[in-house]
C-alpha cells in the first residue's frame, strides 16, 4: 500500500448525467442507460455541438436559493455530491444541524475541477465587455474560482483541516483523490472529502472543444454518440457531474465502526512532457503512471482484476491508452476486462477521475463490470478485452482508474477490496 | 418615487437577486443581522440601487444604512435633492 497506510473509501456520493444516486448510478451503468441528450443549458441555435451530459438535480441535494445565487453550477454540482458523500458515510448525526462526527480540525477537503464556474465567468465577461467594470457582480471572482467548491465545502461543513483545490484538466478529479491520500498518510487529517467537479455546459466553453475537434457531432443520435474504443468514433461528449469519496484512515474507519466499500490502495502519475493536448502517440505517460500505480499498490499485472478506462472517445487518447494498458500488463491484458464509463456520460472533465472512482468501487464492491457502451465495432487497433454487452460479474480485488488530460498529466488510481 | 416604493424595489432585489426568502423581509429588518447580507451583498444591492436612482452614494450615507428602510430612504432623500448630479 501507498506510504504504509490504509486510506479507505467510506463513503459516496456521485450526480452524474445518468444518476444521482449512488444505486441509480450504478444500475445506469450496468444497464447501459445513456445520460447524454439535447443540450439544454443554453441556446446553442446552429452551433456545431448540441449535445451534452446534463445533469437533473434533485431537490433534496440542491443548496437552498440563498446559496444557489452566491455560487457557480460548478459548487452546487460539488455540494449535492458532497451532501451525499458524507450521509453515505454516516458523518452527519443529525440533518438539521449538520453535526459532525469526525473532528472537524482532521478533516481535509480536496477537491478538483479542471474550469471551476465557467458560467459565472462567461456571464460576468460578457456584462463586463458590453456594459463595463459597475456591471459585474460582487461576487464575480469567488463565483468563478476553480477552489470555490473545496472552500464552499469546508465552510458548510465547518471543517478546518487542509484545503485545497487542484486543477489538472480531465485528471483533477483523480488528483484530488491522490492529494486526499496523501493528506492522510501524511498525518493531516484522518478524515478527507475528496473528489471533483465540473459545470462546463457553457457555450464559451463548449465552443471551444468544438473548435479544437475534440466533441462528437454526433447531435442526431445523443445516446450513440460518446463511442470510446470504437473504429468510428468522433471525439467525446462534453457532461457536467460531481462525485466526492470520503477517504479516511482505516484505523479512523475501524474506530468509529464504519464500512468500508475498498481501499485506496495506491496511485501513479507522470507526465507526458510531450504535448498540450496530444496524448503521446504510444501512452509513455499513461504507461508510466500505470506502472507506478502498480508498483505504488504492491501490485503486479497478474493482480489487476479491472480497468476503468479513461476512454474518451477521442481518436488518439483511446488509441494511446490501449497501447499503454497492454504495454503496462502485458500479456496478462488478454485477461483484463476494461470498461469505459465515458460511453454513457460522457466527459465532465475535472469531475470524471472522481465520477469514475465511484464506478470503480462499486464494480469491485459488487463484483460487477459494466459494459462500455456503443462499442458495435471495436477498432482493430485496440488490443483490449473491452466489456461489452452485458456487464460481467466476477470477483474483484484490484480495479485501476485511469485518468489522462490536456496538459499530459496522467494519474491512475488504485482500489483494493476491502 | 416615495420611500415605499423604494423600499419595494430594494425588496424585490434581496428576494429575486439575492435569494433572501420574501417572508423574513420586512422595512426594518437588519440586512446584516436579520436577512445575513455579507459585505457583497451590500455591494450588489447598493450597487444596483444606485444605478437605478442614478447617483451614487457617499461613505457617510452608506455608513448608516442598517436596514431595508435605511436603503430606500438614503436613496429617496438623494431624489429629492437637487443638488445631488443624477450620474
Amino acid at each position: 500500500m501507498a506510504r504504509g497506510i490504509e486510506v479507505a473509501v467510506t463513503g459516496m456520493g456521485v450526480v452524474s448525467a445518468n444518476g444521482t444516486s449512488l444505486a441509480e448510478f450504478h444500475a445506469a451503468q450496468l444497464g447501459q442507460v445513456s445520460g447524454i441528450g439535447p443540450l439544454t443549458r443554453y441556446k446553442c441555435g446552429e452551433d456545431p455541438v448540441r449535445i451534452a451530459g446534463e445533469v437533473a438535480l434533485p431537490v433534496e441535494v440542491m443548496l437552498d436559493r440563498r446559496d444557489q445565487v452566491r455560487t457557480d453550477r460548478c459548487t452546487h454540482l460539488a455540494a449535492a455530491a458532497a451532501q451525499l458523500a458524507v450521509g453515505d458515510a454516516g458523518l452527519v448525526a443529525d440533518p438539521d444541524t449538520e453535526g459532525w462526527l469526525a473532528d472537524p480540525e482532521r478533516t481535509g477537503v480536496s477537491i478538483g475541477s479542471a474550469i471551476g464556474g465557467s458560467e459565472s465567468l462567461e456571464n460576468n465577461y460578457h456584462a463586463f465587455v458590453t456594459s463595463g467594470p459597475r456591471a459585474l457582480r460582487s461576487r464575480a471572482i469567488p463565483m468563478s474560482m476553480t477552489n470555490d467548491a473545496a472552500a464552499w465545502l469546508a465552510i458548510r461543513y465547518g471543517v478546518t483541516g487542509p484545503c485545497i483545490a487542484v486543477s489538472t484538466a480531465c485528471a483533477s478529479g483523480a488528483d484530488a483523490i491522490v492529494a486526499g491520500h496523501q493528506m492522510i498518510a501524511a498525518g493531516e487529517a484522518d478524515v478527507v472529502l475528496a473528489g471533483g467537479a465540473e459545470a462546463p455546459v457553457v457555450r464559451s466553453i463548449v465552443s471551444g472543444f468544438a473548435k479544437m475537434g475534440a466533441l462528437s457531432m454526433r447531435n442526431d443520435e445523443p445516446g450513440r454518440a460518446s463511442r470510446p474504443f470504437s473504429k468510428d468514433r468522433d471525439g467525446f461528449v462534453i457532461a457536467e457531474g460531481a462525485a466526492v469519496l470520503v477517504l479516511e484512515s482505516a484505523e479512523h474507519s475501524r474506530t468509529r465502526g464504519a464500512r468500508t466499500y475498498a481501499y485506496l490502495r495506491g496511485y501513479g502519475r507522470s507526465s507526458d512532457a510531450h504535448h498540450v493536448t496530444m496524448p503521446h502517440p504510444r501512452g509513455l505517460g499513461a504507461f508510466q503512471a500505470l506502472r507506478r500505480a502498480l508498483c505504488s499498490a504492491d501490485a503486479g499485472p497478474a493482480d489487476v482484476s479491472m480497468v476503468n478506462a479513461h476512454g474518451t472517445g477521442t481518436t488518439l487518447n483511446d488509441a494511446a491508452e490501449a497501447f499503454a494498458i497492454r504495454d503496462a500488463l502485458g500479456a496478462h491484458a488478454d485477461r483484463v476486462p476494461i470498461t469505459a464509463t465515458k460511453s454513457l456520460i460522457g466527459h465532465s472533465l475535472g469531475a470524471a477521475g472522481a465520477i469514475e472512482a465511484v464506478a470503480t468501487v462499486q464494480a469491485l464492491h459488487n463484483g460487477a463490470i459494466p459494459p462500455t457502451a456503443n462499442l458495435d465495432d471495436l477498432d482493430p487497433e485496440i488490443d483490449l478485452d473491452l466489456v461489452v454487452g452485458e456487464a460481467r460479474h466476477l470477483p474483484v480485488t484490484l480495479a485501476l482508474s485511469n485518468s489522462f488530460a490536456f496538459g499530459g498529466h496522467n494519474v491512475v488510481l488504485a482500489f483494493g477490496a476491502a | 418615487m416615495d420611500t415605499e416604493d423604494v423600499a419595494r424595489q430594494v425588496s424585490e432585489f434581496l428576494t429575486e437577486e439575492l435569494g433572501v426568502p420574501e417572508h423574513e423581509i420586512s422595512p426594518v429588518a437588519d440586512l446584516r443581522a436579520d436577512l445575513g447580507l455579507d459585505s457583497l451583498d451590500l455591494v450588489e444591492l447598493i450597487t444596483v440601487m444606485e444605478d437605478r436612482i442614478g447617483t451614487r452614494l457617499d461613505q457617510d450615507e452608506l455608513k448608516v444604512i442598517r436596514t431595508v428602510n435605511d436603503v430606500a430612504e438614503v436613496l429617496v432623500r438623494i431624489l429629492q435633492d437637487p443638488s445631488r448630479a443624477v450620474v
